[in-house]
């Protein structure tokens, strides 16, 4: 055991005098953190692009009968002027759900962006010139698109505060006045005019941040942690590189010479990559929470516990690439290219929610992808380690396989 | 009485390649034992097998009675291995690499400390020992690479061709270092594909080539093998012609002849009478001569006499 270590200790001390190493695992994370928290300042997490911002409506509203207008259904008018807008319908992907507990979930978890909540009641209440409000769920990761969300609900909002004046002013005069229909006209125009100036909205819009107070997160929080369970995964490249080294420059065939088992070297070089990863993770969550001060979330443990998970599959894709690339070139050309697939598909460079739908599990092959859901459960949704431990199981499962298929790929290096 | 070294048939098959065939020898202790032949003989698989790296086909080794066959763990910690290649961390300074070697043979403490210092001195470099490996030259990599490999003073050393590629005064000071090791009551094992140096160091010889020992006894009695038989060495061109060699053969008192790079070998039984009719025969071939010497007889003349060839090929 104590062979292990210093086998680890030696390779960590080998790779903090490597000023590439260094670069790689911590320079470069610092730079595109700030490059991509500045330049995608138009993403968020939890959002979504090409295939429409995810929202929802929850229509409680019921009919009013109205003598001048027949009827009276703003939920329904509401719906239908969102669902029915060109402009609208290309950004945002409007689901109709009658379950507001449901969508409120759905907030809650990320799964949508935002959602409007037009309480029971509103059309009376707008008829008879009540103040009312419209609900807008937003979900904290998702700060942009939430955003866009909230100020299309806030115009119409407007619109309907507009035409709850002139109602009130057209209903009243003509009702006091006994004035023919011709002349109700001049009246609903002068109430139009009154509306335009009118400070007061009748309408008036309640936004709601789900599970979470506080600022809202941007781009820079995303891709704190992004970047991070990213350039986690680098440590397999170095680890892959120092296997091969070792196997090249005969060291490896020394140390299996000596009394250390061959399990203590291979457990020794894991744990060295377990340290460098550590270490790098440390100096990232300081530098990114202290400096930056992007908020991790509530539950550290949680955090530092998929931190580790994702380690134990980096240090277990380090075998793996070592036991495929064989040469330092070839570990060179395939562990990036490895971690730039996973990385993208995990959502480490854009938010997933801009694919369609059918596309989104695709996360879910990715040591990244698993590692940022959980990070961003933690930051954003306030989840806890119970909460986390499918992400925890998942990265673990990634560790076995890849250590399993190394070692037995390794089975006679010497 | 066995010796603490015991090697019985080993044998070693890569596919159909009979690297090591059946391999036989016993080194005592204390004593220096040389496995002499040419480059693919067989003498780095056979020393893979005795550490434990490499599992035997056939046979076994018994090092001071535990077999690396069934106590592979017990064999290695009696064993001290210096590869042919420097196995070191090239960003780790000197001393920094031998802690980590001695720490990998179980030292510690006070122990480790002290076991380094020695190897520092004993390789030269006590006062370089904090400088990195990759700094040093190849020669100062050798010596730190025996330094690794006798630092925590193993009942029995394996030396792989340890002097390959370095300077003359470095192969000097890594003869003196192993010699030295005699007294201290080391067994050392050690393989060289140079006659000089096993001349120099060892006590008994075993001739590999082909995987198998063709030969094995102390210095004397290999040279027995030989009768009285000398070494001509004559400096010719790369170029040399078969029929020249052919000619060279036919020389009256020529045993055999073979030509390695730009050298011609020829054992002869009286060396001096033979030498001005193989210059004559090379001449009449139309070769040309550009030294001549004749060389008592060695290892060198043993291993021409038992292969027909020469070490160098």
């Amino acid at each position: 055991m104590k062979r292990l270590l210093h086998i680890a200790l030696k390779d960590l001390m080998t790779w903090l005098r490597d000023p590439a190493a260094l670069g790689v695992m911590l320079g470069m994370p610092v730079i595109l953190i700030l490059i991509l928290g500045s330049a995608m300042g138009g993403l968020g997490g939890g959002e979504a692009g090409g295939g429409g911002i995810k929202v929802a409506i929850v229509d409680q509203d019921e009919p009013v009968a109205d003598p001048a207008r027949q009827e009276l259904a703003l939920g329904r008018e509401i719906t239908t002027m969102l669902v029915d807008n060109d402009e609208l319908s290309s950004l945002f992907a409007i689901e109709i759900s009658e379950d507001a507990d449901e969508v409120r979930a759905s907030v809650e978890r990320g799964d949508l962006a935002a959602a409007l909540i037009v309480p029971s009641g509103f059309s009376r209440s707008v008829n008879e010139g009540q103040p009312v409000e419209l609900e807008v769920l937003r979900d904290p990761g998702a700060d942009l698109s939430a955003g866009i969300w909230e100020g299309v609900v806030r115009s119409v909002a407007v619109e309907l505060s507009r035409v709850s004046v002139i109602a009130q002013t057209a209903g009243r005069v003509a009702g006091e006045q006994g004035l023919p229909p011709e002349a109700v006209g001049a009246i609903v125009g002068k109430a139009v005019e009154q509306a335009a100036a009118s400070e007061e909205r009748a309408v008036r819009v309640e936004v709601r941040q789900a599970e979470r107070e506080g600022e809202p997160f941007g781009p820079l929080d995303y891709y704190s942690l992004s970047m991070t369970a990213m350039f986690l995964l680098f440590g397999s490249m170095f680890g892959a590189f120092s296997l091969i080294t070792e196997r090249r420059e005969q060291t490896m065939s020394r140390l299996l010479t000596t009394p250390t088992p061959r399990a203590s070297f291979i457990g020794g070089k894991m744990l060295g990559i377990f340290l460098l990863g550590a270490l790098q993770f440390g100096v990232l969550y300081a530098y990114t929470s202290g400096m930056m001060r992007v908020d991790w979330g509530g539950d550290p443990i949680a955090t530092l516990s998929i931190g580790i998970a994702e380690l134990a599959a980096t240090a277990g894709l380090a075998v793996l690439i070592a036991s495929i690339a064989r040469t330092e070139r070839g570990a060179g050309g395939l562990g990036p290219l490895v971690i730039q697939v996973m990385a993208l598909l995990g959502g480490a460079f854009f938010p997933l929610t801009i694919l369609p739908d059918w596309l989104q599990p695709v996360r879910y092959i990715s040591v990244v992808g698993w590692a940022l859901d959980g990070f961003q459960a933690v930051q954003t949704r306030g989840a806890g380690l119970v909460d986390v431990i499918p992400n925890i199981a998942a990265l673990a499962g990634f560790a076995v396989v890849f250590f399993g298929i190394g070692v037995w790929r390794l089975k006679d290096a010497r | 009485m066995s010796g603490i070294v015991e090697v019985n048939g080993l044998t070693k098959l890569f596919g159909d390649l009979v690297a090591v065939d059946h391999v036989e020898f016993s080194i005592a202790q204390g004593e220096i034992f040389g496995l002499l032949g040419p480059n693919g003989a067989g003498k780095t698989t056979t020393i893979s097998m005795i550490s434990g790296l490499l599992e035997p086909t056939g046979g076994d080794v018994l090092v001071d009675g535990h077999s690396v066959r069934t106590e592979p763990r017990a064999v290695k910690r009696k064993l001290g291995v210096v590869p042919q290649e420097v196995a070191l961390y090239p960003t780790l300074t000197a001393r920094e690499n031998l802690q980590f070697w001695g720490r990998m043979y179980g030292l510690r403490g006070k122990e480790l400390s002290s076991a380094v210092d020695e190897a520092l001195e004993l390789a030269g470099l006590a006062d370089r020992a904090r400088e990195r490996i990759e700094k040093y030259s190849g020669g100062m990599k050798r010596r730190i690479n025996i330094a690794a490999g006798i630092l925590h003073h193993p009942k029995v050393l394996l030396m792989d061709e340890p002097t390959v590629g370095i300077d003359p005064q470095s192969r000097n000071h890594i003869l003196e270092q192993v010699k030295g090791l005699r007294g201290s009551g080391m067994t050392v094992l050690y393989t060289s594909h140079y006659m000089e140096e096993v001349e120099f160091l060892c006590d008994r010889v075993a001739i590999v080539d082909h995987g198998k020992v063709i030969a094995m006894g102390t210095l004397e009695e290999l040279r027995k093998l030989v009768g009285d038989a000398d070494i001509v060495r004559i400096g010719v061109d790369e170029t040399l012609a078969e029929e020249s060699l052919v000619a060279v053969r036919a020389v009256p008192g020529v045993i055999q002849a073979e030509r390695a790079d730009s050298v011609l070998e020829a054992l002869a039984a009286d060396g001096g009478g033979a030498l001005a009719g193989i210059i004559s025969a090379l001449n009449a071939a139309g070769e040309k001569v550009h030294s001549a010497e004749v060389v008592e007889p060695n290892l060198e003349s043993v291993f021409l006499h038992l292969t027909g060839k020469s070490l160098r090929d």
